[in-house]
């Protein structure tokens, strides 16, 4: 009697084989039966097959536990399991290109080796990727065990095979490599240990049941990803992790968030109530309901959470100058005392902010807010020079002499020049200034702002605290193309703040005392190369309009007049790459280098230039992170969430807000709006639900909680089925292959 | 004959489409099928000879359920035709309702169960639960020891139920995997031999245009008695029949199917090993074995469980003192906690002779446990040792 095993997976072939196997030495007159120890038929898991002949009828009825011999249908199988039950001196078979030698480990036994694969795929038997091996396995196998080859030629023809069967079993009949019979003995023989019976009145039985370790099918494994990225995050022109910090305050811990936020921002106090919050706007939660209130709960963080020790190991002695305390500088300096480094930043105005001090009127962003995460920097050891403006080459030049490098962060501070109106006529910049300062500015009962922008709005709502009885804002676009972020538009006109679209000032006359701006009707033409539709004036239609003030809010631009000739400028901007200059110790940061105008950017800006003047000081690359995968709404479960209403901090009254400068926007009340975070492609650990998606559906309960936020997936029972991926809500799973052999 | 190697699956797919077409010149065969891993080789095989024109007049009905494909069955019987189908596990309870319904409308349909254990959990490997749940309900059982024996008793039942003496279905049962999808040679029935050995099927009660008439209405409980009672009598006429098919087979295929018990190296026996189905091979040669070491051991192999063939059963263990009977099933909360199946019909069947002989009952193959020569040698060392019986022993947990 010869008793053959076969291992393979399923989709190969493995019982096909058997069943050739058995026609063969059937057709040579003997007694067979073949069968297959079936399981989950499910392609990709280890199968076993049977081929039994005899001179004598089998009444077999059991699977085979002491094979004579082993056909190995895949080399990734090999290993000690195979080798359970098998008789000495047995053949291996096995489907690989290499010689038998290669097959030390298995002394004791008579190696056979076959390329069967490739024969499979010359002779174009099956697909490319799952060639059909079983015939040209027979072949080898009759060279082996002497049988005559027509027996094959049989059984194929019997089979209804095709005819390029009998080309490729004749290969591998003519080309499989016998090994010798190695001395010695099979290092790989499995120590079986005994099964554990259960309380059994009829003992002495082996466990004989079919094995079914699932984890031992898969090609294939899930894993929580950390490669994708959420809108927000991509958003977020200052880098923030938006969505950890979210998951971090949904947890309640607003210090953790704070920690978050600061790894990539010195002020999120600051940002969090002046920041145009992009995030927001391709927030993934929209499709369910509304978007995240981030900049509210960022605002949270940044003042309920507790700020760690701030002071980092000076370890850096290379001397770095900033120019201007906006938060360019301000977030360039805090990046590179992180570093390690003690830069200087000298400032031209009594107190250090740049715009946000400067710019941003108190109602918007309260100084003590500010004031806090100034000298929270400063406690890292930043030094600020106030009052030290540099004005001449010859200033620049000795600063550049002294330091090692040099980051220029001077903003765009100056208005565009407009000449008419005399004492009449002012820039909003150096109006909002003004007013920071505590300086008395008189408007008169009717003030005109000129301008689109940011500057624009906030000198229209301060002069309505300051009591002016019309406040007109006139633009020469129109709304949708106003640049001032949306809120306080409509939060300008809500306090009284009037709109004049489509008109452009033409020149300023004055009739019996009285200033008046003559306005030039506008129309709007085709969307320019800035993307906002170009305007053009309408021939002769001009209107007049009443002022007591005209404050001018056309644009800024910079002012620096000491780099002329050291570094490269285009359009009044310093041209940088990577926040370095043409030249290589000057760095810059900020509008000066993007016009950008907006806070979250020049914060984003001043990290760039940090890391850069760090790798040019220690001479290293630039830290290149791999742009990471965005997850979109269409790619997530959404409907795992009940829609919940966006929640939206309390504000001053209308009449408050025109009368004082306190802060209009009171802040939300709890960290609840945390909890509809959607945490897009990143595991949170379903927070909030008992159990994980992944967890509920894991058909082999592999997954479990380890903590709040985060779950284990037990490889040892996975069998790779991805229905965990399937089903994650927030897409925030992967598979890779999983490669046990030398090829699968 | 075809010698041919095949699995018992294929083997039921041809010859149930043989012996259908063998009723080409009355009313024609079909079968309604729904597929159910193990079973799905068989309704395969016969789709397949169906497409290559196998079967001349009939037709194969492709449902959406077990329940359907016994429907289709009934109609076909109903109307003369020589019906047929197959499953296993689950999709025969599904289809309980028509099972009973069949033998109680007196229809020689005839059916192959691959025995499979029922669930849940789900588990595809072999076990007799499902046929045994419909065991009192009018259907003759068989339980096939190989292919070969599966393929004559396709032959056999339909030449049994179709008796008018008999007019009842029969269930053919394999066990899973171990036959329905292992090769083995076989010896196929071709058409002419199909031909020779099945009458045309010949239903008295058929439906016909020209005598209108209702089946299975309402009815009062003395007629339903007596229906019930003139089944149990007919079911006596089983065993004549059953000679008669036997007869008939060898003059045409020169072999002789088996009794519907049959014994081996019982004459001498003082302990006689009662097997069904596959199991019965490993038992023969453990006998085999303890023969050859003087221990005097035989076997009884238990076919036909329905009707339960008492006398004939009796005859075999006569001169045994002792009855080891090996059962894959199980009845739950049986009494004396004895709960394999056929140990407790033999109990019964002995009445008042089990005084004086000791059966033992043992569990063997539960969910597919592979029966293994070692369990077998353990069960025949027990019953040789043992005194008293005590409740069913199990095996290979």
């Amino acid at each position: 009697m010869i008793q053959f095993r076969i291992h393979g997976r399923g989709g190969q072939g493995g019982v096909t084989l058997a069943k050739v196997l058995a026609f063969m030495y059937w057709t040579e007159g003997k007694w067979v039966q073949a069968f297959g120890s079936y399981s989950a038929e499910r392609t990709g898991a280890p199968i076993l097959a049977f081929t039994v002949v005899d001179d004598e009828p089998i009444t077999n009825r059991n699977r085979i536990y002491y094979p004579d011999h082993l056909i190995i249908l895949d080399p990734t199988l090999l290993g000690p399991a195979i080798l359970e039950g098998l008789q000495p001196n047995a053949f291996i078979l096995i489907d690989c290109p290499h010689s038998p030698e290669r097959y030390v480990e298995f002394a004791g036994h008579r190696i056979v080796t076959v390329d069967a694969r490739n024969i499979a795929l010359l002779h174009k038997l099956g697909t490319k990727t799952l060639p059909i091996t079983n015939t040209a396995l027979a072949g080898a196998i009759a060279k082996v065990f002497g049988l005559h080859f027509s027996a094959l030629e049989k059984t194929i023809a019997a089979l209804e095979l095709p005819k390029t069967n009998i080309e490729a079993a004749r290969q591998a009949y003519e080309t499989v490599k016998i090994g010798k019979p190695t001395p010695g003995k099979c290092k790989l023989y499995p120590v079986l240990e005994p099964k554990e019976p259960v309380p059994s009145l009829i003992t002495g039985n082996k466990g004989t049941e079919p094995q079914l370790n699932v984890a031992d099918w898969k090609s294939q494994e899930p894993f929580f990803t950390s490669e994708r990225t959420a809108p927000c995050n991509t958003q977020c022109p200052a880098g923030n992790d938006v969505r950890g910090f979210l998951t971090a305050l949904a947890q309640g811990q607003p210090d953790k968030a704070l920690a978050i936020l600061r790894q990539t921002s010195p002020l999120p106090g600051s940002t969090s109530r002046v920041c145009p919050h992009p995030c927001e706007q391709f927030c993934n939660r929209k499709e369910i309901d509304e978007h995240i209130n981030i900049h509210e709960l960022e605002r949270l963080a940044a003042d309920r959470g507790k700020m760690s020790d701030p002071r980092p190991q000076a370890r850096r002695t290379e001397k770095i100058a900033i120019i201007g305390s906006g938060p360019a500088g301000l977030s360039c300096a805090y990046h590179l005392a992180r570093c390690g480094y003690q830069p200087i930043i000298f400032e031209a105005q009594p107190e250090p902010g740049g715009m946000l001090r400067n710019g941003i009127p108190e109602y918007r962003l309260p100084k003590d807010v500010l004031e806090r995460e100034i000298a929270f920097i400063k406690e890292m050891g930043v030094r600020i020079n106030c009052r030290s403006k540099i004005e001449t080459k010859g200033q620049f030049e000795k600063i550049l002499a002294e330091f090692d490098a040099v980051v220029l962060a001077l903003g765009l501070s100056e208005g565009i020049p407009f000449t008419q109106g005399g004492a009449h006529s002012m820039q909003g910049i150096d109006f909002l200034r003004k007013i920071r300062y505590g300086e008395r500015v008189e408007l008169g009962h009717k003030a005109v702002i000129v301008g689109g922008g940011n500057t624009a709005i906030d000198s229209a709502r301060t002069a309505l605290r300051l009591g002016t009885a019309l406040v007109t804002v006139v633009y020469r676009r129109d709304r949708a193309q106003m640049p001032a972020i949306p809120e306080e538009i409509d939060a300008s006109k809500t306090e009284g703040v009037v709109f004049k679209f489509l008109c452009a000032p033409h020149e300023v006359t004055t009739k019996n005392g009285k200033y008046f701006l003559k306005l030039q009707k506008m129309e709007l033409g085709d969307v320019d190369s800035s993307g906002r539709r170009s305007v053009r004036p309408v021939d002769s239609q001009f209107e007049d309009i009443e002022f007591s003030t005209l404050i001018m809010a056309t644009g800024q631009k910079a002012h620096m007049p000491f780099v002329d000739g050291i570094v490269e400028c285009k359009d009044g901007l310093i041209k940088t790459h990577a926040g370095q200059t043409t030249h290589p110790k000057i760095f810059a940061a900020g509008d000066v280098t993007t016009n950008e105008g907006t806070v979250t950017h020049a914060i984003g800006n001043g990290r760039l230039a940090a890391l850069s003047v760090d790798s040019y000081l220690q001479k290293t690359d630039l830290p290149r992170p791999l742009p990471k995968q965005m997850v979109e709404a269409s790619q997530m479960n959404l409907y795992y969430f009940n829609p919940s209403p966006r929640a939206q901090g309390q504000q001053q009254s209308r009449e408050a807000r025109t009368q004082t400068f306190a802060e209009v926007h009171l802040g939300l009340e709890n960290v609840n709006e945390a909890l509809r975070c959607l945490s897009c492609g990143m595991c949170n650990g379903c927070l909030g639900f008992e159990k994980g998606k992944c967890e509920l559906f894991c058909p082999e309960r592999t997954i479990h909680r380890l903590t709040a936020t985060e779950l284990n997936i037990n490889y040892q029972g996975c069998k790779g089925c991805l229905i965990c991926m399937e089903v994650c809500p927030r897409n925030a799973m992967d598979k890779r292959l999983v490669q046990k052999g030398e090829r699968l | 004959m075809i010698k041919q190697l095949c699995t018992a699956n294929y083997a039921g797919g041809w010859t149930f489409s043989i012996c259908g077409n063998a009723n080409r010149n009355a009313r024609g065969c079909g079968a309604g099928i729904y597929p159910i891993t193990p079973q799905t080789e068989v309704v395969e095989t016969m789709v397949d000879l169906y497409n290559k024109g196998l079967i001349k007049k009939g037709r194969i009905f492709h449902v959406e359920s077990e329940h359907s494909a016994l429907a289709a069955c009934i109609g076909m019987s109903m109307e003369g035709a020589r019906a047929f189908t197959a499953t296993s596990s689950n999709g025969a309870l599904y289809m309980a309702e028509n099972i009973v319904c069949s033998a109680l409308l007196r229809l020689p349909i005839v059916m192959q169960i691959v025995n499979r254990t029922l669930g849940p959990e789900w588990n595809i490997w072999a076990e007799q639960g499902e046929s045994l749940l419909f065991r009192d309900w009018g259907w003759i059982q068989i339980y096939c020891e190989d292919n070969q024996e599966f393929v004559d008793h396709i032959l056999m039942a339909f030449y049994i139920s179709e008796n008018h003496k008999v007019l009842l279905p029969s269930m053919l049962c394999v066990d899973a995997f171990i036959l329905s999808h292992t090769l083995m040679p076989v010896l196929l029935p071709t058409q002419e031999e199909a031909d020779q050995y099945l009458p045309s099927l010949d239903l008295p009660h058929r439906l016909k245009v020209e005598n209108p008439c209702t089946v299975g209405g309402l009815s009062a409980p003395r007629i339903t008695a007596s229906h019930r009672y003139q089944m149990e009598a007919d079911f006596a006429n089983v065993f004549p029949v059953y000679r008669e098919a036997q007869d008939h087979f060898e003059k045409i295929f020169h072999r002789r199917p088996t009794d519907p018990v049959s014994g081996y190296c019982v004459e001498d026996a003082e302990v006689i090993v009662v097997a069904s189905a596959t199991v019965a091979s490993t038992v023969r040669k453990a006998v085999d074995k303890f023969r050859a070491q003087g221990k005097k051991v035989g076997l009884l192999k238990f076919k036909m469980l329905r009707p339960f063939p008492t006398e004939l059963f009796l005859s075999v263990v006569k001169n045994a003192d002792k009855i080891a009977v090996i059962d894959r099933n199980f009845a739950l909360g049986a009494p004396q906690k004895v709960g394999g199946i056929f140990c407790q019909d033999i109990v019964a069947a002995l009445g008042s002779v089990a005084s004086a002989k000791l059966v033992q009952s043992y569990i063997l193959g539960i969910g597919g446990l592979d029966v293994t020569g070692d369990q077998i040698d353990f069960v025949i060392n027990d019953i040789f040792s043992r005194s008293q019986p005590t409740q069913s022993l199990w095996g290979g947990l």
